[in-house]
C-alpha cells in the first residue's frame, strides 16, 4: 500500500477537489462529534441531578428526623410522667 | 427458551446492557472510523475517471446505508414495543432517531458536494438523493411525533406506529423514485451507476461502514442510558447506582 | 350492522349541518390553483405542463387540512370513548368513518376538478386521467391520511405536524398520479400507473383499519 499523493502538499490538494472533499469531511466531522458531545454533556447533567436529587432528599430527611426528635422532647418536657404512651419515631419507609 | 430476553424489558437490566457494551462500540468505532478513513484518504487508488474526488465515497455510502439501516432498526424497536410492550424498546427508537437523522443528513451533504465536480449542480433529483432527502422527513415527523406528547408511554407509542407506517413505506418510496427518475432523466446522463469496485478501494470502504455503525450504536447506547435515566428519575435502582443515596422515591408524605 | 349504519347517517348529517366548515379545504384548493397562474404566467402550454402535478398537489394540501375533522369532535365529546367501548369492532367503526368523510369531503373536490381542469388548461384526456387517479387515490390519502389523523388528535397543535408525517407518504401517489396525467397528455396508455395506484389502494384499506383503531386507543389512552 503507498501513499497516493507526492507531498503533503498534494493531499490537501485532493487533485484540484480540495474544495469538495475537504468541506465533506469536515462536515461530517462536525455532525458526528456533535452527536457525540451532545450526547455526553445530556448524560453528565443528568448524573448531576441525579446528585442533586438524591442529596434534597437526604436533606429533607434529615430535617424530618431532627423535627421529629425536637416534638419528642417537647413532649417529654411537658409530661415527665409519660402519660403520653408513643414512642414512635417516624421512619422513613424503605 | 428465550424466556432471559424478557429480562431487558427492565430499564435497570437494559441499561446494565449498555454499559457493557458502551465501551465495545467505542473502541470498535474509534478504529475503524480512524483506519478507514486515513486509507480511504491517503492510500487508496485514485479514481482514473473521478480523480480524488472520488474519494467521498468513504463516508458518502457508509452514512446513505446506514441511514437506512438505522431506520430499519428503529423501525423493529417500534415493533417489539407496540407487540410486546417493552418501555425500554421505545426508549431505544428514541434514542436512535436523532443519529440517524444526523447520518441521513450527512449522506445528503456529502451526496451534494460529491456532485458538484461529477454533475456540476449542486442539487440533483436523481433516485438515491431523492430518497434520502424523503427519509430525512421520515425520521423528523418521528422526532416531533415524540416530542409532541407529553406522557413519554403514549409519545412511544405513536412514534413507534409512525416509524412502522414510515418503514412499510420506504420500499414504496424507493422505488417510485427510481422509476420517476428514469421517467425524467432525458436531459443528464448519471456516470455513476454501479461501477465494479476495485478491492483496493472496498476495503477501506467496508472498515468504514463497520466504524460508522459502529458510532451509531455507541452514541445510541449513550442516548439509550440518558433516557433510560431520565424516565426513571425517582427509582431507588437510578439514586444507588448514582451515589448510594437511599432515593428520592423515599420522600413521600408532607415535608 | 345496524351500528355502522347509523353512525354513517349521524356523520353524513352532522357534516351537511356544518356546510361551511366543508366548504372551507374547497376553497383552499380553488384558491392554491388559481396561484400558480398568477405567479407562473397565463402561457397555456407551461401551465399545461404542470396542470396535472400542481392539482395533485393542491389536492394533497387541502385534504390534509380537512382531515383533522375526522375524529376531533368525536374526540372532544367523547363518542370516540364509546365507540372503543362498544361491541362493534373499532376498525369496522374506522372503516365507516373515513369511508364518510371521504364521501362528504372529497367528493366535492370532484365535482370541481372540471373546473380547474379549465383554469389549467388541460386537455380532455388529462382530464379523464386525472379523474381516474383522483378517484383512485383520495380514497388512499383518506385511509393512510387517517391514521396520521388518529395519532395527532390527542395533541394541541397537531395540524402542522400531521401534515409532516403525512406528505412523505404520499409521494410515492403523487409521483404515480402524476406521471399518468403527464402519459394522457403525450395520448399514451396509462394503466399501468392506475394499477399501482389501485394496489397501493387495496393494500393501504386491508391494513390501515387496524393501525387506525390502535392509533386511536393510543391516542385515547
Amino acid at each position: 500500500m503507498t501513499f497516493q499523493f507526492d507531498s503533503i502538499n498534494d493531499f490537501f490538494n485532493m487533485g484540484g477537489y480540495a474544495f469538495f472533499v475537504w468541506a465533506s469531511f469536515i462536515c461530517t466531522f462536525l455532525c458526528m462529534a456533535g452527536v457525540l458531545i451532545q450526547s455526553l454533556v445530556v448524560s453528565k447533567k443528568i448524573k448531576q441531578g441525579v446528585q442533586k436529587e438524591g442529596a434534597r432528599a437526604e436533606r429533607i430527611m434529615a430535617a424530618r428526623a431532627q423535627r421529629k426528635l425536637k416534638q419528642q422532647a417537647k413532649n417529654k418536657a411537658q409530661d415527665p410522667n409519660n402519660l403520653e404512651n408513643s414512642e414512635v419515631i417516624d421512619e422513613p419507609k424503605t | 427458551m428465550w424466556k432471559w430476553i424478557n429480562s431487558f424489558a427492565k430499564p435497570e437490566k437494559a441499561y446494565w446492557l449498555c454499559d457493557v457494551l458502551q465501551n465495545w462500540f467505542a473502541a470498535v468505532a474509534i478504529t475503524g472510523l480512524i483506519i478507514g478513513i486515513v486509507w480511504g484518504l491517503g492510500y487508496a487508488p485514485s479514481d482514473y475517471q473521478q480523480g480524488d474526488s472520488f474519494r467521498i465515497i468513504y463516508i458518502h455510502v457508509p452514512s446513505a446505508i446506514l441511514a437506512m439501516g438505522a431506520y430499519v432498526a428503529m423501525a423493529i424497536a417500534a415493533l417489539v414495543g407496540i407487540v410486546w410492550q417493552w418501555r425500554t424498546a421505545f426508549m431505544f427508537m428514541i434514542a436512535i432517531a436523532p443519529v440517524g437523522a444526523v447520518m441521513t443528513f450527512i449522506s445528503l451533504f456529502t451526496g451534494s458536494f460529491w456532485g458538484k465536480p461529477m454533475w456540476g449542480t449542486w442539487w440533483i433529483w436523481d433516485a438515491r438523493l431523492t430518497s434520502q432527502l424523503i427519509l430525512l422527513f421520515l425520521y423528523l415527523g418521528v422526532i416531533s411525533l415524540y416530542s409532541a406528547f407529553e406522557d413519554k408511554q403514549q409519545a412511544g407509542k405513536a412514534a413507534g406506529v409512525m416509524a412502522m407506517v414510515g418503514v412499510i413505506n420506504i420500499p414504496i418510496i424507493h422505488y417510485s423514485v427510481e422509476w420517476w427518475n428514469t421517467l425524467h432523466q432525458g436531459a443528464t446522463i448519471t456516470k455513476i451507476g454501479k461501477p465494479s469496485i476495485a478491492p483496493e478501494m472496498l476495503w477501506p470502504l467496508l472498515i468504514c461502514i463497520l466504524g460508522f455503525a459502529a458510532f451509531i450504536g455507541w452514541v445510541t447506547i449513550i442516548r439509550m442510558k440518558n433516557e433510560i435515566i431520565m424516565r426513571d428519575l425517582h427509582r431507588p435502582w437510578v439514586a444507588k447506582r448514582f451515589g448510594g443515596f437511599e432515593g428520592s422515591a423515599n420522600l413521600e408524605g408532607k415535608q | 350492522m345496524v351500528a355502522l349504519k347509523s353512525l354513517f347517517y349521524k356523520d353524513v348529517a352532522l357534516a351537511y349541518r356544518q356546510r361551511a366548515e366543508l366548504m372551507q379545504p374547497l376553497m383552499f384548493f380553488v384558491l392554491v390553483i388559481t396561484l400558480f397562474p398568477l405567479a407562473i404566467g397565463p402561457s397555456p402550454e407551461t401551465l399545461q405542463r404542470i396542470g396535472g402535478g400542481v392539482i395533485w398537489v393542491a389536492a394533497i394540501l387541502s385534504l390534509l387540512l380537512g382531515m383533522e375533522r375526522m375524529f376531533r369532535d368525536d374526540f372532544a365529546d367523547g363518542s370516540l370513548e364509546q365507540y372503543m367501548l362498544s361491541p362493534t369492532p373499532l376498525y369496522m367503526i374506522v372503516v365507516v368513518k373515513v369511508l364518510t368523510h371521504w364521501l362528504m369531503h372529497i367528493v366535492p373536490l370532484f365535482l370541481i376538478s372540471p373546473l380547474l381542469a379549465l383554469f389549467l388548461n388541460l386537455t380532455f384526456d388529462m382530464y379523464v386521467a386525472l379523474m381516474l387517479t383522483l378517484l383512485l387515490g383520495t380514497p388512499l390519502i383518506s385511509f393512510v391520511g387517517a391514521i396520521g389523523v388518529a395519532l395527532t388528535v390527542g395533541l394541541h397543535r397537531g395540524g402542522v405536524l400531521l401534515a409532516l408525517l403525512l406528505i412523505p407518504i404520499f409521494i410515492p401517489l403523487l409521483i404515480f398520479a402524476t406521471s399518468a396525467i403527464e402519459s394522457a397528455s403525450m395520448l399514451l396508455p396509462y394503466y399501468p400507473q392506475l394499477a399501482i395506484i389501485a394496489a397501493l389502494l387495496l393494500f393501504s384499506v386491508a391494513l390501515s383499519p387496524m393501525a387506525i383503531a390502535y392509533s386511536l386507543k393510543v391516542s385515547q389512552n
